[in-house]
């Protein structure tokens, strides 16, 4: 009876218990915390989903996806004008929504998978600000510049817990989804791609062929994370598909740290507290956001689960480019 | 005709005008390697500093005081910040000047505040041109002769004199050249600055045909960056041609599909990185 209590116990299966604290808090915090919070923690759960499909890309593919706002957008607005515009059911809209997104990803892959470090990202800006100023354009289809507003959403969801309750569901499916998808083979290729592109061509693995799945995989979570955000706010806007939105989704990636899997999802977290706490204290909260960013980036550019890791002086092979952050140039 | 002439002239002074801009990013990213994101955010800065110079000063003084003015706060923000990236992996370069943007054009809005600011352009450089049909603004003719003019002053700078070796020399390769007893942190400092006063003088010509509003920074970055991609890296006269033909494209567009400006200048930037991936005249300052 005492063994359970030890020390080395504890130790051992700290990851466990935490885990499943946190697990019960989630569960159980629209019961506790005024209404307030199961908004913030819904925006974190769907903004850590982004994070996590976009860190699928740039902490475990090794490359610098800055356009996953459009495919954000395109699950956002496939699903609301399912809804609003064809008269879909809203849960059958959102369940379709992502697949959109991941064919647009299919679109855009085509040419952005072969793209390398800086040009890869500057393509997938390109993408994105294309969609999005087709987005503004369309206005018949997409309502141009207003955007929709007040789309129907899934009838049983009525009232923030409800919504909290499925965005939870679904995120943890999407994680699941994640964890498979990344501990697959595919995962362990992507990984080898990520840390020398050149020798995996040379040992016969298509690198362009695993960056266009991978992009198309993590174009449909990001897909699933837009489609949620409209279930949950109603509204969709033409600026879901804006370059700055792509930045704050490799921001918390960063912030969190790229090569934790839940990582993004801490990145959320304290993004969205902060950016909550600031513009609760000051109009001018987008300078102390960007002191943020820069003081992060200068001194803590492995991200909360780099900087965790390091505590635990745990430089396993989980962590294999900590010695990256900031240090050595990477060649294309 | 004389429209599509009008508007093309339209077009090659909006050009030269990005060509400024771009010039300033490519200098930046070709020498020291540097995604600068915040280039926008500077000739924001710069835009809303030329409004604040014209009303206390006028207009002539505005072209000396704004891009030093300009390059100054480049320089601190180099010193400070940018310095200790130059290493580091791309992504780390494109948040921290995401910092700044949100820095600069938050701080814009706290002194100058959100109504959109405009500056007046001066009575001698008002008034079009006739010849025949034709009708020219005369500021048109203005940007273009400026323009060409920094060009020119550039290129010889760069090809004529020792320091322009010098800037050439830590392009090609960083170590020999600080092996050569070339400080070449300040020369890096140098060009950032270079680069900063560059988007200065870009928005000192803009100002009167432009309104300074808040957002211009993110609209201005895409620009700058295509034409920079397009043209190619590191490479002044390739950032020429493509702010040129991004500028006539996007005047002529107006004729072609009113509202659909913008799209085509994300079409070509696709197309190019399609079909070649370095840009025109991609290399490392040609």
């Amino acid at each position: 009876m005492s063994k359970i209590f030890s020390y080395s116990f504890t130790r051992s299966y700290f990851k466990y218990v935490f885990s499943a604290l946190i697990l019960i808090i989630l569960i159980l915090q629209p019961f506790f915390l005024p209404p307030f919070w199961t908004c913030l923690a819904t925006e974190i759960l769907i903004m850590g989903l982004a994070g996590m499909s976009v860190n699928l890309l740039l902490g475990y593919g090794g490359s610098l996806p800055f356009g996953h706002a459009a495919f954000y957008a395109t699950g956002a607005y496939a699903t609301a004008i399912l809804i609003q515009k064809a008269g879909f059911h809203p849960f059958f809209a959102f369940l379709c929504a992502p697949f959109f997104a991941a064919i647009i990803g299919g679109v855009f892959g085509l040419v952005i998978a072969r793209l390398y470090r800086f040009y890869y990202a500057m393509i997938s800006l390109a993408f994105s600000m294309l969609l999005w100023t087709i987005i503004r354009k369309w206005s018949s289809m997409t309502g141009g510049d207003d955007g929709l507003t007040g789309v129907d959403t899934i009838p049983i969801l009525t009232g923030i817990n409800n919504s909290y309750y499925f965005a939870l569901i679904v995120v943890f499916i999407s994680i699941a989804l994640l964890w498979i998808i990344i501990n697959s083979p595919f995962g362990w290729t992507m990984r080898a791609i990520r840390e020398n592109p050149v020798r995996c061509t040379f040992t016969s693995i298509s690198v362009v062929r695993h960056r266009y799945v991978a992009f198309v995989i993590s174009a449909f979570f990001t897909g699933v994370a837009g489609a949620l955000f409209v279930i949950y706010s109603h509204s969709t806007f033409p600026d879901y598909a804006y370059w700055v939105k792509s930045g704050d989704f490799v921001a918390i990636v960063i912030l969190g740290g790229m090569f934790a899997l839940l990582g993004p999802m801490i990145g959320a977290c304290i993004w969205i507290l902060l950016h909550t706490i600031l513009t609760a204290s000051t109009v001018y909260w987008l300078i102390f956001m960007g002191i943020f960013i820069c003081a992060v980036v200068l001194l803590m550019p492995e991200g909360v689960a780099g900087l965790y890791a390091k505590i635990r002086n745990q430089y396993t092979l989980k962590y294999p480019f900590l010695e990256l952050s900031g240090l050595a140039k990477k060649e294309p | 005709m004389e429209v599509v002439i009008t508007l093309f002239l339209d077009g090659l002074s909006r050009g030269m005008i990005y060509f400024l801009l771009a010039a300033g990013l490519t200098l930046i990213f070709g020498v020291l390697n540097v995604i600068n994101f915040s280039h926008g955010a500077f000739y924001m800065l710069g835009v809303y500093s030329t409004f604040l110079a014209v009303k206390y000063m006028n207009m002539g003084l505005a072209f000396i005081v704004v891009p030093i003015f300009l390059a100054l706060i480049g320089g601190v923000a180099e010193f400070v910040l940018f310095r200790r990236i130059y290493k580091s992996e791309h992504v780390m370069q494109i948040l921290l000047s995401l910092g700044v943007i949100y820095i600069i054009s938050d701080s814009i809005r706290l002194i100058w505040g959100v109504a959109p600011k405009s500056v007046t352009m001066p009575s001698f450089l008002q008034g079009l041109f006739r010849s025949g049909n034709l009708l020219i603004p005369r500021y048109n003719l203005f940007i273009i002769i400026v323009t060409l003019s920094i060009v020119i002053i550039m290129f010889l700078i760069l090809y004529k004199t020792k320091t322009g070796s010098i800037i050439r020399a830590c392009t090609i390769n960083q170590e020999l050249t600080s092996c050569a007893g070339i400080n070449v942190p300040s020369v890096f400092l140098l060009v950032f600055m270079a680069g900063v006063g560059l988007a200065g003088l870009a928005a000192v010509i803009a100002a009167p045909v432009v309104t300074g509003m808040l957002g211009m920074d993110a609209q201005m970055i895409i620009i700058a960056f295509s034409v920079v991609i397009i043209g190619g890296v590191g490479s002044i006269a390739g950032a020429l041609i493509a702010a040129l033909i991004i500028g006539v494209v996007e005047s002529l567009g107006i004729l072609v599909l009113p509202g659909f400006a913008e799209t085509f200048m994300y079409i070509i930037v696709v197309v190019v990185l399609f079909l070649k991936p370095d840009g025109i005249l991609g290399k490392p300052m040609t």
